[in-house]
């Protein structure tokens, strides 16, 4: 027998949808604007060489095993109102090891093929604090679409790196159930609860 | 292998297992007794319907083992490639009726074809739609239609056991010096072959796909040993169907969408052909154990190539993974 389970695999593709979601809010966040205020923001474009999508997942209920997923595109506009549409390709899965991302991209995890982006679209973004937001909209994972809240703080703002422009970041961390998305593969050895940490920099259009 | 995926893999078979156990005898009880009560007049033609008592008990006891390990999905229509595992054995059980309900050869090998054409079909289209060039489509179509309609045939024939075959079946060799296969050699063909199947998924990245397959071994592991107990157990048909028809949707996905290489799929789909073809012209002079005994390692030859390359592989892997 064999095999190369996915420890990762689940997780990252749990952690990828949240962190799309995550993501997309804390790219949205108010970008061109001070912190707290609401007036109409610029669109910030993901800069994928910047941003991270992490997850992670426990393995045999012992350790956190981190992954990372990175091919990451979408736009965002983090303020009262705003939007966030980021995607993710699942076939970008990256677990530190070449034979495990094979067997997280089979149909047992992200079934990549298949199922080739994860993506989440908002349909609110609210204020909760001063660099503070939650982003209410829609993930999708593995083809299953669920609403997700994702709480975002907004990092830091500033002047692009020409003095052209401007950029902005946000994370996000949150928790979905994988066996939500359909993937209930090796329950007895990853944990149904997988972590999705999104930091994402975007730059206006 | 990390201990929690076997026990992980292991825990789904007892389920369907247990189902077969039960229905198969029970509904091979309830033919034999409805062919008593019919009490039919006694006719110079050979008995050629193919009876749906088997095919109904190992479909049944697949859909048991799928909603107890929750492998796959049951959306209709189908909306991922897993969902496919309850259509296929759902279409085999239809098939198993309908051809239960035909009386002629053709027409029984016309249900087959357009069984696996349906589900080749059913597995293929999104791709086709989207993906995939027509050459593409067409080798892909044409590939899981053919080869399932050979291994059904080739399933069929191997578990036609004792029943003559030549009356029913106009294309098939003579044997009238073939001595009878024992009736459990049919369903070892399948088990053998679906259990290899099982560990060629699981090798080549696909655990999930390996878990139904294996299902499908244990489901006709336990018809191999009811009919070692029970000779006059009907084998031909339905069961057949649901292997062939689960065998395309499962060789696909580890083709398609897993690691499992396109020679590997293709010596597997295969390996039924060739032991009802070896069945047919080299062991047909055999009879009683030794028979089975050789149906079951001709069957184990081409999935042993698999192997052979895929485990060391696989192995190296977890190696490499830490495992």
């Amino acid at each position: 027998m064999t095999s190369r389970r996915g420890f990762g695999a689940i997780g990252v593709t749990v952690a990828v949808g949240l962190l799309a979601a995550g993501t997309a809010g804390f790219l949205g966040g108010a970008a061109g604007t001070a912190p707290g205020s609401t007036p109409m923001a610029d669109t910030f474009q993901v800069d994928a060489v910047h941003s991270s999508v992490l997850y992670r997942i426990k393995h045999l209920n012992t350790a956190w095993s981190y992954g990372r997923f990175n091919d990451v595109s979408g736009t965002f506009n983090i303020a009262e109102g705003g939007t966030i549409d980021v995607t993710v390709k699942t076939d970008s899965v990256d677990s530190g090891n070449e034979k495990r991302d094979g067997h997280l991209k089979s149909p047992d995890f992200f079934s990549a093929k298949e199922f080739p982006e994860m993506s989440f679209k908002s349909s609110s973004i609210t204020k909760t604090g001063d660099n503070t937001f939650e982003a209410t909209g829609t993930f999708t994972l593995k083809g299953v679409s669920k609403e997700l809240t994702v709480p975002i703080e907004k990092t830091g703002e500033g002047p692009g790196m020409r003095g052209q422009g401007k950029i902005q970041g946000f994370e996000a961390k949150f928790t979905i159930n994988r066996s939500e998305y359909g993937m209930n593969f090796m329950p007895q050895g990853l944990s149904e609860q997988v972590t999705v940490i999104v930091s994402l920099e975007g730059g206006s259009k | 292998m990390e201990a929690s995926v076997i026990i992980d893999q292991l825990k789904a078979l007892p389920a369907p297992a247990l189902a077969a156990a039960v229905l198969v005898p029970a509904l091979d009880m309830i033919r034999r007794r409805s062919a008593i009560s019919a009490d039919r007049p006694a006719s110079p033609r050979p008995d050629c319907r193919l009876h749906p008592g088997t095919g109904i008990a190992i479909a049944a006891a697949m859909l048991v083992g799928l909603w107890a390990s929750k492998a796959g999905g049951w959306s209709i229509p189908p909306r991922q490639s897993t969902d496919w595992f309850a259509v296929a054995i759902e279409a085999g059980l239809v098939a198993t009726v309908l051809i239960a309900l035909v009386p002629g050869a053709k027409p029984q090998l016309a249900v087959r074809v357009l069984g696996c054409a349906a589900i080749a079909t059913g597995v293929c289209w999104k791709l086709a739609r989207s993906t995939w060039a027509v050459p593409e489509s067409v080798a892909w179509l044409g590939g899981l239609t053919l080869g399932g309609a050979l291994t059904w045939v080739a399933f069929d024939r191997l578990g036609r056991g004792e029943v003559a075959a030549p009356a029913c079946d106009p294309a098939s060799i003579d044997t009238s010096a073939a001595r009878p296969a024992p009736a459990w050699s049919g369903p070892l063909v399948v088990a053998v072959w679906s259990m290899m199947l099982s560990q060629a998924l699981s090798a080549t990245d696909s655990l999930l796909l390996g878990k139904v397959a294996a299902m499908l071994a244990a489901c006709f592991g336990v018809a191999t040993a009811v009919a070692f107990f029970r000779p006059r157990l009907r084998f031909a048909g339905g069961p057949a169907g649901i292997a062939a028809l689960l065998g395309i949707v499962v060789v696909f996905s580890g083709a398609y969408y897993s690691g499992l290489k396109l020679w590997m799929a293709v010596l597997l789909g295969a390996a039924p052909v060739v032991t009802a073809l070896v069945d047919a012209l080299v062991l047909r002079r055999v009879g009683g154990l030794w028979r089975g005994v050789l149906r079951g390692a001709t069957s184990a030859v081409l999935p042993g190539i698999v192997l052979a390359v895929a485990i060391p592989a696989a192995i190296k892997a977890s190696e490499d993974m830490g495992y």
